[in-house]
């Protein structure tokens, strides 16, 4: 496999280069899977990897969105992030006190995390990558037809342009499709336990409005 | 024409309430905390869909995870199955402790049985006059003094956590001290980079570790994946699993 320098592999996730994401897939993922699976109880493939896979899309947002400059490895931005992820999902995880605090101290050292953190100006914002993961999981089971209408919708198309590719009667056909997926994908995601768990993080929903 | 709830809420989410309207919803949503909670959703739902950047790359992700899980890793059994064997194993071994009383635990004995010290493949001698302290460490450990080749193993590893060496030796002192959780410590920070030359005998030293901590349920899903790897180990590490029952 090709190795990639640090400039290279900052530079591949910037601009979701495959190559570049398969290099940190095989070379990051499997030290934070082998750690996880040796302590949660109740853990799921997935809950690793929704985990990993989040992580990645904070740092790809850093570096686009924020254009930060980062001041480790992304190798030590990604473990110290799955770090801070993983105190949210604490109990989703079955962690008990002493295992907990054994992966979090094995996963990056505190220098590093405090390296990684100040890039967070409120890390209560990571509770939303957990959601927005979330989001895109639950998005991904709908049918077909209710994520072409969602998808169509958040585009910016209007409803006429909707009812017409979804070759439904008309807009008020549409519109009621619409929140019928809506509905649906909202409520697959209150069931989620994860969904509860980061809920629960996320002290007073009434402020932040 | 009054609007609807779900109008009021996409019209909200799209930033395109205003006036009375947009005071009359927040003040609905300070009243309802069930409202407020479906429009914080929606909201993220907007901007998740929305970011094409995020879209793309979670999909291009998954298409890896999904190749590269088949390929590469076993599944991961949840560990509450693990309990529930363990839990036969526990009755099992009650029954063993009235026939044995005065033999140590079973883990424990497989622990004497298969641990044994990574030999230093440095040349060195305890009066190293080069001042390098990796040596005089080294120097130590072959000595035999792993109390002090641990100290200075882990001033080393502090110093320069890319000194993989000093990490292993570090975790080997470690468990000649009986500090199982230093050891692990250390072992976890080569495992961590994967490139470096001990992963395969960190893993290894991890298990042990695990056992002789009566950690049996995580001690058998590290010796799985060892055996899975097919290394070094893989004898060993199956003829323990073995030893252990299932």
């Amino acid at each position: 496999m090709t190795d990639y320098s640090e400039e290279d592999i900052v530079e591949g996730i910037s601009h979701n280069k495959h190559d570049v994401l398969e290099y940190v897939y095989k070379n990051y993922f499997p030290a934070i899977r082998w750690k996880l699976a040796l302590r949660a109880r109740f853990l799921q493939e997935d809950d690793v990897w929704d985990i990993f896979q989040d992580a990645l899309v904070v740092l790809y947002r850093k570096l686009t969105v924020e254009k930060i400059e980062l001041k480790c490895t992304a190798k030590t931005f990604i473990y110290a992030v799955c770090k801070l992820m993983i105190k949210q999902r604490r109990d989703k995880l079955g962690l008990i006190e002493y295992e907990f605090k054994v992966v979090l101290d094995e996963i990056v050292d505190p220098v590093t995390e405090s390296e990684v953190t100040e890039f967070f100006a409120d890390l209560e914002t990571l509770n939303d990558d957990i959601l927005e993961g979330l989001i895109i999981k639950y998005y991904r089971k709908l049918q077909g037809s209710c994520k072409k209408i969602l998808r169509m919708f958040y585009k910016g198309s209007s409803l006429k342009e909707i009812a017409e590719a979804m070759k439904l009667k008309n807009e008020i056909i549409a519109k009621k499709q619409k929140y019928r997926c809506l509905n649906y994908l909202k409520n697959l995601l209150k069931d989620d336990s994860t969904f509860q768990q980061v809920e629960k993080n996320l002290k007073q929903y009434g402020k932040r409005y | 024409m009054e609007k609807d709830i779900n109008e009021l809420k996409d019209l909200y989410t799209e930033g395109k309430l205003g006036g009375k309207e947009l005071d009359d919803f927040l003040k609905m949503m300070d009243d309802d905390p069930e409202l407020a909670r479906d429009v914080k959703l929606q909201l993220l739902i907007s901007r998740t869909l929305k970011d094409e950047g995020s879209f793309a790359l979670r999909e291009n992700l998954n298409a890896i995870h999904e190749k590269q899980k088949k390929k590469k890793f076993g599944k991961i059994v949840p560990m509450r199955y693990y309990r529930v064997a363990a839990g036969f194993a526990a009755i099992i071994a009650v029954g063993a402790l009235l026939l044995f009383v005065m033999r140590p635990p079973l883990n424990k004995r497989l622990y004497s049985q298969y641990y044994k010290a990574y030999e230093a493949s440095y040349s060195v001698r305890s009066a190293d006059a080069s001042g390098d302290k990796f040596n005089q460490a080294m120097g130590k450990y072959s000595e035999g003094n792993y109390k002090d080749a641990w100290s200075m193993l882990k001033e080393l590893s502090k110093v320069d956590k890319t000194d993989m060496g000093s990490f292993f030796f570090r975790g080997i002192a470690a468990m000649e001290i009986d500090d199982l959780d230093d050891a692990m410590i250390s072992f976890n920070a080569i495992i961590a980079d994967k490139r470096s030359l001990y992963v395969e005998q960190s893993e290894w030293y991890y298990a042990l570790c695990l056992l002789k901590k009566d950690n049996i349920v995580a001690a058998r899903s590290a010796l799985q994946k060892i055996s899975m790897d097919n290394g070094f180990y893989k004898t060993s590490a199956e003829e323990i699993l073995n030893k252990l029952g299932n």
